[in-house]
């Protein structure tokens, strides 16, 4: 029997919408708890006690310990059950010393908390920590721009802004500034993306090496400004990295040594003008052939950014799986075939946005020509890409702008399932084409389909692909966590590591790293963090 | 002995106001010399819990971003008179792709008004874009 959309969402309201709006002002503790893991070790005499210390310290309102309350954190999409990942509490904070003063009572009641800014590491574990039974530290209201330097094109931010937020702002002032945002833009924002790693689409795209200073609270409550933020009334906090000594930020990158609370974003210099260009290829031949290609342009800073995306990766963004194929196994290569050439589309497309001035845009669009001519792509720009959604979707990400649009790809099998599989691998043809033919063959051989591609850097490709399932079938569920965990291992065993996953797969990405990198890693955590309260299983890091 | 008490209290003032400001304030420090842009109230735009101006700024600004005809990643919502309880409901919990919203993205005031708003406003709406600042073109 069909519902409607709307009787759907008029039913939901019958089963949830009355415990979420209407539920008793006060609950016991113990019944408040009974259901929800606790974390080892942790015992509820301590929880109630810290409970009552935390409402004294942030006022009831932002300490959520109800689990009606608590389902706006738990809600993932990652190939791991929901119990593994459920939180205890969830607190809401609104300054730095409310961290400080959070770190001590957690540290006295030994609570681990798992900091978020946005909490949208969508397909990476969202707002949910790695472990069951953590402390939510939302920080999501934390959320002063506190800076915009338009000469410079920086910006200092805390947790809570959102990249839509900081386009707005930069935006209505009318500075010549692109934010450079990855798929998620429209919710997401710049500290957890940069902290992780992610990657967007512009000049600035490679997030990590696009930041400058942090400020971190250290879980003794300290406060570490880094690089030249040690500098009273630093003039250069946000626009010289590396300051004197050591240079520790990467520390604070993927990790769980202290919360960050500030953190220096670079943006790119709007310029004079921008030409997009797309190009298609009908083989895996051809498209490696183009990796090399695209990998020289970039070395010489012809081109400065750059995609590389299987047709599928593109083409699930606008339909639905079952307008393709109606099996539960992975669609059959044959059927893909018949599709795109139907529609005279080709199977990887590389796009790309020239920036400067007109002049060099001209020269730099011949160079680029000239360039992948030799391997036989179709070589699309201007009035050309004109109506194509993708491209169009392509250029706005590429030129400051942010939009959703990427989000279709969850409607593609739909059921709420997805898991971003990102390993980092040489920008070579033959690196590309091996870690492509593993994944693929992975994906297969579990009944789900390749939609990816290759985000260039220089010298490296971060290859990203979403594997999508219904979460809502246990039984895919389970497949697709074989599948995941498979991919991870045969690309490590063939050289390509991850360069980030999702909460429920760390401790095997960090196995992969090899054991003195995780004994660092415990080093670093035992001397900074000797209680390990925070964020515990980040990255496969804890105390013991 | 008055006057060394009086010197010994304002200097253990000053010493208590110095590691206040320092240590437990420091969002108080400037930040830069100069006059920041961002810091000019009526530029910044601030999108969190408790500090929207309307439910028709947060359609805009996050809902419009899928929900719009001309995107389509999420249904229309405009026009339809969904239950205001339902939408509250489902922006808390999410469905499939739908993400949860937390209380410190929209707090519960703001969600009611939220879907009370959109409850009553015109399909019409959703056929239209927005432009960066949430205002309709």
């Amino acid at each position: 029997m069909s519902v409607t959309r709307r009787e759907f969402f008029n039913k939901s309201a019958v089963v949830l919408g009355s415990s979420l709006l209407l539920e008793p002002l006060h609950h016991s503790l113990a019944k408040e708890f009974s259901s929800i893991p606790l974390a080892k070790g942790l015992q509820m005499s301590h929880i109630k006690e810290a409970v009552l210390e935390f409402r004294h310290l942030l006022g009831n309102e932002n300490v959520l310990i109800d689990i009606q309350k608590l389902v706006p954190y738990t809600k993932i999409m990652i190939p791991s059950p929901d119990i593994q990942h459920q939180p205890i509490g969830a607190l809401m904070v609104h300054s730095v010393r409310d961290i400080q003063g959070v770190l001590k009572i957690c540290n006295q009641y030994r609570i681990p908390i798992w900091p978020i800014s946005t909490g949208r590491n969508i397909g990476y574990g969202s707002a949910a920590p790695a472990t069951p039974g953590q402390l939510v530290l939302d920080m999501r209201n934390m959320n002063k721009i506190l800076e915009i330097d338009s000469d410079l094109c920086t910006a200092l931010v805390e947790p809570g802004v959102t990249y839509r937020q900081l386009i707005d702002t930069i935006n209505i002032q009318n500075l010549n500034i692109w934010v450079s945002v990855p798929s998620s833009g429209g919710l997401s924002g710049p500290m957890g993306n940069i902290l992780d790693r992610g990657v967007g689409y512009n000049r600035a795209g490679e997030h990590f090496a696009n930041f400058s200073g942090m400020e971190v609270i250290l879980a003794d409550g300290e406060i570490l400004r880094t690089g030249l933020g040690g500098i009273a009334n630093s003039t250069a906090w946000q626009s010289y990295r590396w300051g004197f000594g050591p240079w520790v930020d990467g520390l604070f990158s993927q990790s769980n040594f202290g919360v960050v609370t500030k953190i220096g974003v670079w943006m790119m210099q709007k310029p004079e003008a921008y030409q997009t260009f797309v190009i298609g290829w009908d083989d895996l031949e051809k498209m490696t052939k183009g990796i090399d290609v695209a990998r020289k342009l970039r070395m010489d800073n012809v081109i400065e950014n750059g995609v590389v995306g299987n047709t599928l990766y593109s083409t699930a963004q606008l339909i639905k799986r079952s307008a393709l194929y109606k099996g539960k196994d992975a669609i059959p290569e044959a059927i893909l075939a018949e599709y795109f050439s139907n529609k005279k589309m080709p199977r990887w497309g590389f796009v790309s946005c020239l920036y400067g001035t007109k002049e060099q845009i001209e020269v730099n669009l011949k160079i680029v020509q000239k360039a992948f001519k030799a391997e036989g792509g179709n070589f699309i720009t201007g009035k050309d890409l004109t109506g194509d959604s993708n491209a169009s979707h392509m250029e706005r990400v590429m030129t400051g702008r942010t939009d959703m649009n990427e989000f279709g790809l969850y409607n593609f099998r739909g059921g709420g399932g997805s898991a971003w599989f990102a390993p980092a691998v040489p920008a070579r043809s033959a690196d590309v084409r091996r870690s492509y033919e593993i994944t693929s063959k992975v994906f297969r051989k579990h009944g789900f389909d390749y939609v990816g591609g290759f985000l260039m850097g220089v010298r490296h490709t971060e290859h990203v692909c979403d594997l999508l399932f219904d979460r809502r079938d246990s039984e895919e569920m389970q497949r697709a966590h074989l599948c995941f965990k498979e991919a991870i291992q045969l690309n490590a065993e063939a050289g390509y590591g991850v360069y980030r996953t999702n909460t429920g797969f760390m401790d095997q990405a960090a196995e992969t790293y090899g054991v003195a990198q995780k004994m660092f890693n415990k080093k670093l955590k035992r001397a900074l963090d000797p209680n390990g309260i925070i964020a515990p299983g980040k990255s496969g890091i804890f105390i013991h | 002995m008055r006057i060394l008490f009086i010197k010994l209290s304002v200097l253990l003032i000053i010493f208590y106001a110095v590691h206040f400001f320092y240590f437990y304030n420091i969002d108080a420090i400037a930040i830069s010399s100069k006059e920041s842009i961002a810091q000019k109230k009526e530029f910044l735009q601030m999108y969190s819990g408790g500090q929207w101006k309307n439910g028709e700024q947060i359609y805009h600004a996050l809902c419009a971003q899928c929900h719009l005809v001309s995107i389509g990643i999420g249904p229309v919502l405009l026009g339809r008179h969904y239950s205001p309880i339902a939408l509250m409901s489902i922006v808390r919990h999410g469905i499939n792709t739908m993400p949860t919203f937390r209380p410190s993205e929209i707090n519960d005031a703001e969600l009611l008004s939220l879907a009370q708003w959109i409850e009553q406003a015109p399909a019409s709406l959703s056929l239209n874009n927005v432009n960066l600042f949430g205002v309709i073109k």
